[in-house]
């Protein structure tokens, strides 16, 4: 769990930089403690997501609470779709080249802009949590597992940025 | 069980009108294709002509139906060759009457699904056979989901049609999404009779072999290989009575391959809303054809093996063994045509269809891939990558195979080599052949650990013909569950069976035995958990199906194996699945080749 939230807030810090969001992370550490405008609850399963879509308005900052119901790991990634599957076709070539092991292990070995999305690896029947800032420049973005097959069964769906 | 009195017309006026309608709709294009190859699929917009359970009644007849524009005389399932698609839900009890308007007794059996024995429909193992003029009336629970399809286990009928798919709907929610479905059943036609096939196959042996290794070639393996090499290949090959070349026994020299019932000519087509994600139930029902099946452009998502959920394995190809199902998600996003192409494994032919957004449209047809040639690997590589194990056996230097001194094999021991029809290599201790290191920890009992696969598996490569560095391919290791099995037992005991052949006499047995050899059947005790061991000791391919329970194949993947009906073990290859033998009663188990299991590479088991 400690180490998912690492990623949680490593992947925010990441974000911030490029869309200049200026905001902390989303556990209890009271000196980046960001206003959170909402919060979602996210569920996770083989191989879906509930909700399967959202909306919200530019420069919100929201919060994710994402369960996983699953028996498998899986992964929550904000991101358009260009970078969304080039991240996708990374772990792809990941999984096939090295260990049969698909889930884990994946972020932090590329240095393309995938790697920068905000992202949070969530195991079988734990709760991760993300926070983030929609931008005022895009209009959709994707949510989306990209563990191998994952996206392609059914995880992902679109955030629409709108208001 | 019931017996109607008289031959009756079975239909029912809903189902003739019903019949009507779909005839109406392929009047235009179709002919007594099945209503299920309505190009527009199932979806909740374009609900199709379908025998839908929990009730359905099925005419068996043989009719003059033209096949591939040309005419011919198949066994038709209510008035269509290949049979209409049947669609039941889990959860349900399904009552099936199957009328035999046929000269010869019939059966239908469900493949793949888990049932009464007395329902399985195979004659002389747990039933007696419909005879002509009969109705037979199939009663099971419904009590799984997915992709299956459904065949006769008489005879040779199955050649001639007798098949179609058979789906059920799942209770719960499936571990994927999609927005149309398309079935894709994969058959091979024939205008020979399957007795007159059967018989050219016992007196010729590569008798559909038209690709036969030729002067030509061998002087461009000694340009590549050097003289004493190929002439040493050569000489090993004659001496087994095998052709390199023998990568199916019945070729498209004979076959027609069809998709849904159509010819590549015909171009069955599949529609699709560009950005739509289609499940494509993939079924190989054909008699004697494995298929390479992939579609340029698409990325194919496996999601199912036979109608088991799996893990999610985005993929460019797959190869299907006969009996198997694979169901795929496509997601097309460009407003063009794709070709669903289904290459047989021998490359003599292939079935062909096309998915596109309007009906009229097609995209390039792939080049075939030449035919391969069966390395030396396949006699017995066992971990994929020499003949040490072999050398072995026969005590020869491996060094002196590849040396000179070998031309035209004469230094060999041919008193080794000759005896060597394909039972020959049983005695092969295939545990030391992976070599000692390699070799994973066994349990005190001396037995492997759940999951793990055996040495002397190649569930990591795709087969013969394939090359994996060309696009992604499915191999047996990617197919994993979602959840584990429910019976998390390890093996009481092994049980070790060699699937065993003479190619030259088309002789199929298991362990040296056919069918009309062997005094009993093979014994599961009622509820114990054992470990299925096959050991391929042929230069063929042979899928393997158990009837009425599950194989989980130990492929490495732990307590996520995956379960099948039907497994596919390539030459030379030693595989092992888990089954929980908890269906009491007889069983059919056989090679899934419909002429081997005709020639006596099939069994019965009896869970007492």
């Amino acid at each position: 769990m400690r180490k998912t939230l690492l990623v949680a807030v490593f992947g925010l810090a990441s974000t911030t930089a490029l869309a200049g969001a200026g905001h902390g992370s989303g556990n209890s550490q009271a000196d980046t403690e960001p206003s959170i405008d909402r919060t979602f609850a996210f569920e996770a399963g083989d191989m879906w997501f509930t909700p399967g879509k959202l909306e919200i308005t530019p420069g919100e900052t929201v919060k994710f609470e994402i369960t996983n119901a699953g028996n498998l790991e899986h992964e929550f990634v904000i991101g358009d779709s260009e970078a969304q599957a080039q991240h996708r076709e990374m772990m792809r070539e990941m999984a096939s080249g090295g260990g049969h092991d698909m889930g884990g292990g994946h972020h932090g070995g590329g240095q393309d802009d995938a790697a920068n999305m905000p992202s949070v690896t969530i195991p079988p029947g734990e709760t991760a949590t993300l926070v983030w800032t929609a931008p005022h420049d895009v209009k959709e973005v994707e949510f989306a597992c990209n563990i191998p097959g994952h996206y392609e069964a059914g995880m992902n769906g679109d955030i629409r940025i709108e208001g | 069980m019931t017996t109607a009195k008289h031959p009756v017309f079975p239909l029912t006026r809903r189902q003739v009108l019903k019949g009507g309608s779909a005839m109406g709709l392929g009047a235009m294009a179709l002919g007594l294709t099945p209503a299920w190859a309505n190009p527009w699929g199932q979806s909740a917009v374009y609900p199709q002509g379908t025998e839908h359970g929990p009730d359905v009644s099925l005419a068996i007849r043989r009719e003059t139906s033209p096949v591939a524009g040309k005419a011919a005389r198949p066994i038709s399932i209510n008035g269509t060759s290949p049979g209409p698609l049947i669609r039941l839900r889990e959860g349900e009890d399904a009552v099936l009457r199957v009328t035999n308007l046929l000269e010869e007794p019939t059966s239908i059996h469900w493949h793949g699904l888990i049932l009464p024995p007395e329902m399985d429909g195979v004659p002389g193992v747990s039933f007696a056979g419909i005879a002509p003029g009969e109705t037979f009336t199939y009663r099971f629970p419904v009590r799984q989901s997915g992709t299956y399809w459904y065949h006769s286990h008489s005879g040779l009928q199955e050649q001639l049609g007798h098949a179609g798919p058979l789906i059920i709907d799942a209770a719960e929610r499936e571990p994927f999404r999609y927005d149309r479905e398309h079935v894709l059943l994969l058959t091979d036609w024939s205008f020979e009779d399957p007795a007159t096939i059967f018989h050219n196959l016992k007196t010729g042996e590569g008798y559909y072999n038209f690709q036969e290794r030729t002067v030509a070639d061998f002087f461009a393996d000694v340009e590549r290989n050097g003289f004493a090499d190929t002439a040493a290949q050569r000489a090993m090959w004659a001496q087994m009575r095998m052709s390199s070349r023998d990568i199916a026994d019945v070729t498209g020299s004979t076959y027609t391959y069809l998709m849904n019932g159509q010819s590549p000519q015909q171009n069955w087509t599949a529609l699709f809303k560009p950005g739509e994600t289609q499940r494509l139930r993939i079924i190989n029902g054909s008699a004697m054809t494995y298929f390479d099946v992939r579609i340029p452009g698409l990325t194919m998502t496996v999601v199912a093996a036979d109608g088991q959920p799996v893990q999610p394995v985005p993929v460019e190809e797959f190869r299907i063994g006969i009996a198997e199902t694979y169901d795929v998600l496509v997601t097309p996003e460009a407003d063009t045509a794709y070709t669903l192409f289904a290459e047989s494994m021998d490359r003599s032919g292939f079935a062909r269809g096309t998915l596109a957004p309007r009906l009229g449209m097609a995209a390039a047809i792939p080049v075939r891939r030449r035919i391969a040639d069966r390395g030396m690997e396949a006699m017995g590589t066992h971990g994929g990558m020499d003949m040490s194990g072999m050398v072995d056996k026969q005590s020869m230097d491996h060094a002196r195979m590849r040396g000179s001194d070998l031309a035209g094999g004469q230094n060999m021991d041919h008193s080794e080599m000759t005896g060597m029809n394909h039972a020959g290599m049983q005695g092969m201790e295939h545990g030391n052949m992976a070599g000692k290191d390699k070799m994973p920890p066994r349990e005190a009992d001396g037995m492997l650990p759940v999951g793990v696969a055996q040495p002397g598996s190649r569930l990591d490569q795709p087969g013969i013909g394939i090359d994996p560095r060309e696009r992604r391919v499915l191999v047996y290791r990617d197919l994993k569950a979602i959840r584990p099995w429910p019976d998390r037992r390890p093996p009481g005991r092994e049980l070790e069976l060699h699937l065993t052949g003479n190619m030259e006499r088309y002789m199929w047995s298991f362990d040296g035995k056919k069918f009309s050899e062997v005094t009993g059947p093979i014994h599961f005790e009622k509820d114990e958990r054992l470990r299925l061991i096959l050991v391929n000791d042929t230069m063929m391919e042979h899928p393997i199906h158990l009837h009425g329970m599950w194989m989980e194949l130990e492929n490495g993947a732990g307590e996520l194996i995956p379960r099948k009906h039907t497994l596919n073990v390539k030459p030379g290859e030693r595989i092992s699945a888990l089954v929980t033998a908890d269906a009491e009663g007889s069983w059919a188990f056989h090679c899934h080749l419909l002429y081997h299991m005709d020639a006596g590479m099939f069994r019965v088991v009896k869970v007492a």
